[in-house]
C-alpha cells in the first residue's frame, strides 16, 4: 500500500499503534516453544469453519429435510462433498489444536499468576467449542446423531437447577423433533459463533495484555538472558508458514475423505449397534458405559455426573491450586494428576473404540 | 455532594444508594426482558399436547413372527412388542431407562440391549438386569379387542 494510503488510514484508525504494540511482542524461545502454534492453528481451523459453515447453510434445511438436505450437499452439489468434509476436518481438527494448546499451557504451567483469566477464558472457548462439536453433530440427523442427541439432552437435564429448563429449551416439545434440529441450528449457527467470536477477542486481548508465558526453568524473564523473538515480523513469519502448511493439509485431507453420513434418524427404529459418539466425547461415553457395568444402576449414574463435575471444575481451579514457584510440590502433584488424567481419557477413549468394535461383530 | 456519616459510623452516602437503586433497577429491567424470552423458547415444551395413553394396532397389520418385534409409536415415544417363542405378548416403551437410547431386542440372547450404555433388560418383564439402568422398561398393557391389539400405558 502506499505510504500516503497507509498514512491516511493510521491517522484515522491508529492501525500504527497496534502494528508497534506487535513489533514491541516478544515470543520467548526455548525446547517447547513449537506448542505456541496450537492456539493459532485452533484459530485457523475456526475461521475455516465459519466460512464454510457459511458455505453449507446455503444448501441445509434443517427440519424434516435435514438428513436429505445434507444428502443432497455431498452427493449432487458440485464441490458439495468436498465442503462438507472440510468442515467436519476442521472442527475435528481446532478441538485436536484446542485440546494440545490446553495440554501445553497445563504442562508449561502458562495458568500462573497474572494469567488465570486467559485459562479461564480458554476453558470457556473449549466448552462452546465442544458444544458446538456435539450440536452440530445432530444437524445430518442420521441414526447416530438422534441417538447422541437424547443421551446429551438428558445428561445435560441431569446436572442440578439449569440444566432441565435449558434440555427443555433445546428439545423444544415433549420428545425429539424437528423443533430440536431448528433449535440446534439456531445454536449451531447463530449464538455460538458468536459466543467464540467474542471469547477470542478476550483470550488474545488478554495474550496480548501479558504476554506470552515462559516456562519455568527455560528461560529468563524479559530483561534477562533469555532468548526472544519478535512476534511481528519473525514468529509471524513462521506462524504463517505453519497456517499455510496446515490449510493445505487440511484441503487436501477433505479431497480425500467422505464423512459417513449414515441412514436418516428413525424413531421407531432400535439404536444401531456399535454406536458411538464423536472421539472426543469419546472418554465420557466409555466412563459411563464402565460404571454401569462396574456399578449397575442409579449408582453409576450419580458417580459419572459427580466425575464430570469434578473434572470441570478440577480444570478450573488449576491456576488457583498451582502455588506458584513458593510451592514446587504442589506443583509437582498438579502436574502428576493432569499426567494422570491424560493417561485415564487416552485409554478410556481407546477401550471404548474396542468396546464399540466388539458391539457389531 | 459529600456525605455526612451518622452516629453510628455507617456511611451511605448519596451516591451508594443511587448506585444500588441503579443496580436494582438494572436487574429487574433485565428480568423483566428475560421472562419473555424465557416463556418464548419454552413454548415448544408446552406444545407436547395431551399425553397418549392407547395405541390400537389392528391384528392385520401386526405381522411379527414368534421371536421378534415390532415398533410402534405411543404419542411422541416408541414403543415395542414383542412376539414370545411361546405365543404370549409383551410391550414396553422402547427407550431405555438410563439415558433414552431406544433399546433393541437380541433373539440369541432373549434379552432388550441399549447399544448407548450397554444396559440390558428382560423381555418379559422388562425388568433392569444389567449395566447402568436403575430402573425397568415401561411395562405396557396388551389386549385383544376383536381384530384389534389394545396396547396401553399402565397406570
Amino acid at each position: 500500500m502506499p505510504g500516503h494510503v497507509l498514512h491516511w488510514v493510521d491517522e484515522r484508525t491508529g492501525l500504527d499503534r497496534l502494528r508497534a504494540a506487535m513489533r514491541h511482542k516478544l515470543v520467548p524461545v526455548h525446547r517447547h516453544s513449537r506448542w505456541y502454534y496450537c492456539g493459532g492453528l485452533a484459530l485457523l481451523f475456526l475461521l475455516v469453519q465459519f466460512l464454510t459453515g457459511i458455505l453449507l447453510t446455503v444448501y441445509y434445511r434443517p427440519g424434516p429435510q435435514a438428513h436429505a438436505s445434507v444428502q443432497r450437499i455431498v452427493q449432487d452439489i458440485p464441490s458439495g462433498r468436498w465442503v462438507h468434509s472440510v468442515h467436519v476436518l476442521a472442527a475435528d481438527g481446532m478441538i485436536a489444536c484446542l485440546l494440545l494448546h490446553l495440554a501445553s499451557t497445563f504442562f508449561m504451567r502458562a495458568y500462573r499468576r497474572p494469567r488465570e483469566l486467559t485459562w479461564l477464558c480458554g476453558l470457556a472457548l473449549l466448552a462452546v467449542t465442544l458444544t458446538a462439536g456435539f450440536s452440530g453433530y445432530l444437524l445430518p440427523l442420521n441414526e447416530r446423531s438422534y441417538a447422541a442427541t437424547q443421551v446429551g439432552l438428558r445428561l445435560l437435564a441431569e446436572v442440578p437447577a439449569a440444566g432441565r429448563p435449558l434440555a427443555d429449551a433445546l428439545l423444544g416439545g415433549a420428545e425429539m423433533s424437528e423443533e430440536t434440529v431448528h433449535r440446534f441450528f439456531a445454536l449451531h449457527t447463530l449464538i455460538l459463533p458468536n459466543l467464540m467470536i467474542l471469547l477470542v477477542l478476550v483470550h488474545l486481548a488478554l495474550v496480548q495484555a501479558h504476554g506470552l508465558s515462559t516456562p519455568p526453568g527455560q528461560a529468563s524473564p524479559p530483561g534477562g538472558h533469555g532468548r526472544f523473538l519478535a512476534y511481528w515480523p519473525d514468529f509471524a513469519r513462521r506462524e504463517t508458514l505453519v497456517w499455510v502448511t496446515a490449510l493445505s493439509l487440511l484441503l487436501v485431507a477433505a479431497a480425500f475423505y467422505t464423512p459417513d453420513l449414515g441412514a436418516p434418524a428413525d424413531p421407531l427404529k432400535p439404536t444401531p449397534l456399535g454406536i458411538r459418539p464423536e472421539w472426543y466425547f469419546m472418554p465420557a461415553f466409555q466412563m459411563l458405559r464402565l460404571l454401569g457395568r462396574w456399578l449397575p444402576g442409579a449408582g453409576s449414574e450419580v458417580v459419572g455426573m459427580v466425575a464430570f463435575g469434578m473434572a470441570a471444575l478440577g480444570g478450573v481451579l488449576v491456576p488457583f491450586l498451582d502455588g506458584g514457584s513458593d510451592r514446587p510440590r504442589r506443583a509437582r502433584m498438579i502436574r502428576w494428576l493432569g499426567v494422570a488424567f491424560l493417561a485415564v481419557a487416552t485409554l478410556l477413549a481407546g477401550w471404548g473404540y474396542l468396546s464399540s468394535l466388539a458391539q457389531v461383530n | 455532594m459529600n456525605a455526612q456519616p451518622d452516629a453510628g459510623g455507617s456511611a451511605v452516602t448519596r451516591r451508594d444508594f443511587s448506585g444500588a437503586l441503579l443496580g436494582a433497577a438494572s436487574a429487574a429491567y433485565a428480568a423483566s426482558l428475560a421472562l419473555p424470552v424465557c416463556r418464548y423458547l419454552a413454548a415448544g415444551s408446552e406444545a407436547g399436547g395431551p399425553e397418549v395413553r392407547q395405541v390400537v394396532l389392528p391384528k392385520a397389520a401386526v405381522q411379527v413372527a414368534p421371536g421378534s418385534v415390532l415398533y410402534f409409536t405411543l404419542g411422541h415415544e416408541p414403543g415395542l412388542l414383542i412376539h414370545h417363542s411361546d405365543d404370549t405378548w409383551s410391550a414396553f416403551g422402547a427407550y431405555c431407562s438410563h439415558l433414552r437410547c431406544t433399546v433393541l431386542y437380541q433373539p440369541e440372547s432373549d434379552r432388550f440391549f441399549c447399544p448407548c450404555h450397554e444396559g440390558v433388560f428382560d423381555p418379559r418383564s422388562g425388568q433392569n438386569l444389567a449395566g447402568p439402568p436403575a430402573h425397568p422398561l415401561e411395562r405396557l398393557d396388551v389386549a385383544v379387542n376383536g381384530e384389534d391389539l389394545l396396547i396401553s400405558r399402565i397406570g
